[in-house]
């Protein structure tokens, strides 16, 4: 990789709004050619929806995203403790580097979840082993995880795996937004610096709501709003319940970060009753039709509304099947939906439709947004999106359009 | 010494040398060959592998199966026969080995192992790169678009996709049960 002299992340447009969206373009050259953001990345988990339909289209994306979460139990007995288990860690991280070969950037992230950061556990040698996992899978870019350090000591690991990786790795350091923004600043300010000299090209974000941490989003946007640095915000969730349902990912384009991914997530094993739950409760989880669990991206309104509202519109079939190679076969799912009631099978299918679909379609959506960003026409492409202009005033404050 | 006509498990007839010269003179001739699509495959996206033999086994089937039949091309039918793994062609590995021994493909990485890696060489551009631009725009972008597509869903995934939509190939599977066959329009599956 040589210390950046095979791309180069260049800021080409800022345009923002006090009180309403922030938002850039980033030219990032590599490989003689151009990629511009904001970009979808695509995840591996978008990837395996697409294989549990079946069905071959391609998910074209520059930016591929492996994003794994450990357990407090999994670090303590597995990651920190077993051969065996970093072996298949390696084997998995493999695995999925040799599918997402054909992105310019597949870019590892091997975090713990939030809830595994409160207890104590050996940090730097959770890094050394993650950090050395990634080098064995064959990754040029290697993610240092956030574990909650104090600023001072998290700095000094990352200077010394950079050091330490010398010219053909690079490092991608990763924070959680939602820490207090005089902890953030200094990573902030020193990731800024770093990139001035191509020795660091992304920084990885956790994502959290805006209203969770607007201190910290305000802190980031101000020092790198104008960093030649590709911002990729993590674990990004599909959709804002508290606003409108608008689809996380795009509001999230004019809030901060160039490129984004979406969370992705593990299912441990059959979830244990809930002693509070009454059995009326009890029933109604497990009888809620198939058209209020299944969510559907809608790419005119920015939203991921349930199937029984998407429903409405009477091409509902269409607006999905079309963006599809089988889109035969995906018809008749469609119009057989109701079969997927109680039957975990067929649920997986359309759930896994429903993701590939939205890959499709939102990815389209972001080659029109960021034409207009590029242009500092942002406003005139909030105006037509009223979910995304509602949900704006409401996370950045109350700017007006005149609407 | 007259040599009897035999035919092979997948339907390859074996002549003597006076059949086989009488044989190809009644032949048309082919636009590709097993040994074009192999090559074609690689080459459209030349700066990366293909990983693993299974996975190179099949998207040769559904390049031929999905792809090149669309087209008005006279195609050497690489005779695909339902196998260990779902659809397998003895011409298609047999091709792979003498390309390789050729100097058009490169093989690399531990044998029969999905971090096999099949490469196409400069030889093999050289060889190849004349009758892909012959070829119809369209069909060359579906065969770029295609070769991205099936990488990406690994080898399990092409396996679950050629096992769905191609049933017939999976009578002699090894691992037939590991995908389960969902069928809708019939109530529960």
């Amino acid at each position: 990789m040589g210390k950046g002299k095979r791309m180069k992340v260049s800021v080409e447009n800022v345009d923002e709004k006090s009180g309403l969206y922030s938002t850039r373009t980033l030219r990032i050259k590599v490989k003689g050619k151009t990629i511009k953001t904001p970009y979808r990345a695509i995840t591996h988990q978008e990837l395996n929806a697409k294989n549990n339909i079946p069905e071959d289209v391609l998910l074209h994306s520059d930016f591929s995203v492996i994003h794994r979460k450990f357990t407090l139990k999994e670090i303590r007995e597995k990651v920190l403790g077993s051969n065996k288990y970093l072996s298949s860690l390696i084997k998995f991280l493999e695995e999925y580097r040799i599918r997402m070969q054909h992105s310019e950037f597949v870019l590892p992230f091997l975090q713990p979840y939030e809830s595994a950061l409160i207890t104590d556990f050996d940090k730097e040698k959770y890094i050394r082993l993650i950090v050395r996992a990634q080098i064995e899978a064959g990754f040029k870019y290697v993610s240092i995880p956030w574990l909650r350090l104090p600023a001072r000591e998290f700095l000094a690991i990352i200077k010394k795996h950079k050091n330490d990786l010398g010219g053909s790795y690079q490092i991608i350091p990763v924070i959680d937004i939602k820490e207090e923004p005089k902890e953030l600043e200094p990573i902030f300010r020193y990731v800024k610096e770093v990139s001035t000299t191509g020795e660091l090209n992304f920084f990885g974000i956790i994502h959290r709501p805006v209203r969770e941490a607007l201190a910290s989003y305000d802190l980031a946007w101000e020092i790198l709003k104008e960093a030649d640095l590709c911002i990729i915000m993590l674990d990004v969730k599909r959709y804002e319940e508290d606003l409108n349902d608008i689809s996380n990912i795009h509001l999230n384009e004019f809030v901060l970060g160039d490129v984004t991914s979406l969370e992705t997530i593990r299912i441990f094993g059959k979830k244990k009753k809930k002693d509070s739950e009454t059995s009326t409760q009890k029933i109604s989880r497990r009888k809620k039709p198939i058209e209020e669990k299944l969510r559907i991206f809608d790419q005119e309104e920015l939203r991921v509304p349930t199937l029984r509202e998407f429903m409405r519109s009477s091409n509902w079939i269409d607006e999905i099947s079309k963006h599809f190679d089988r889109s035969k076969e995906i018809r008749e799912i469609l119009e057989n939906y109701k079969e997927a009631q109680g039957d975990k099978e067929k649920t997986k299918v359309l759930n896994a439709i429903s993701r590939v679909h939205e890959f499709l379609a939102s990815e389209r959506e972001f080659e029109a947004s960021r034409e207009f960003i590029s242009n500092n026409e942002t406003e005139d492409y909030i105006r037509e999106k009223a979910t995304l202009l509602r949900a704006l005033r409401s996370v950045k404050g109350q700017g007006h359009l005149g609407l | 010494m007259k040599i009897e006509k035999q035919e092979l498990g997948d339907r390859t007839r074996i002549f003597s040398f006076e059949e086989a010269r009488k044989e190809l003179q009644k032949k048309e001739k082919l636009d590709l060959l097993v040994r074009d699509i192999l090559l074609m495959l690689l080459y459209a996206r030349r700066d990366k592998p293909v990983y693993g033999r299974t996975m190179l086994m099949k998207q040769v089937f559904l390049l031929f199966e999905e792809i090149l039949k669309k087209y008005d091309l006279k195609v050497q039918n690489p005779k695909f026969v339902p196998y260990y793994y779902g659809p397998y062609s003895f011409t298609v590995a047999k091709v792979a080995e003498d390309l390789a021994f050729a100097g058009y493909i490169r093989i690399e990485g531990k044998k029969n192992t999905r971090k096999e890696r099949f490469i196409i060489t400069e030889q093999g551009i050289r060889e190849i790169e004349e009758k892909w631009k012959k070829l119809n725009e369209n069909l060359r972008n579906e065969i770029e678009r295609h070769r991205i597509a099936w990488d990406q869903m690994g080898t399990d995934g092409i396996l679950k996709y050629v096992y769905t939509y191609y049933p017939e190939f999976k009578e002699k599977s090894k691992i037939k049960d590991k995908y389960k066959d969902i069928k809708w329009g019939r109530g529960k599956g």
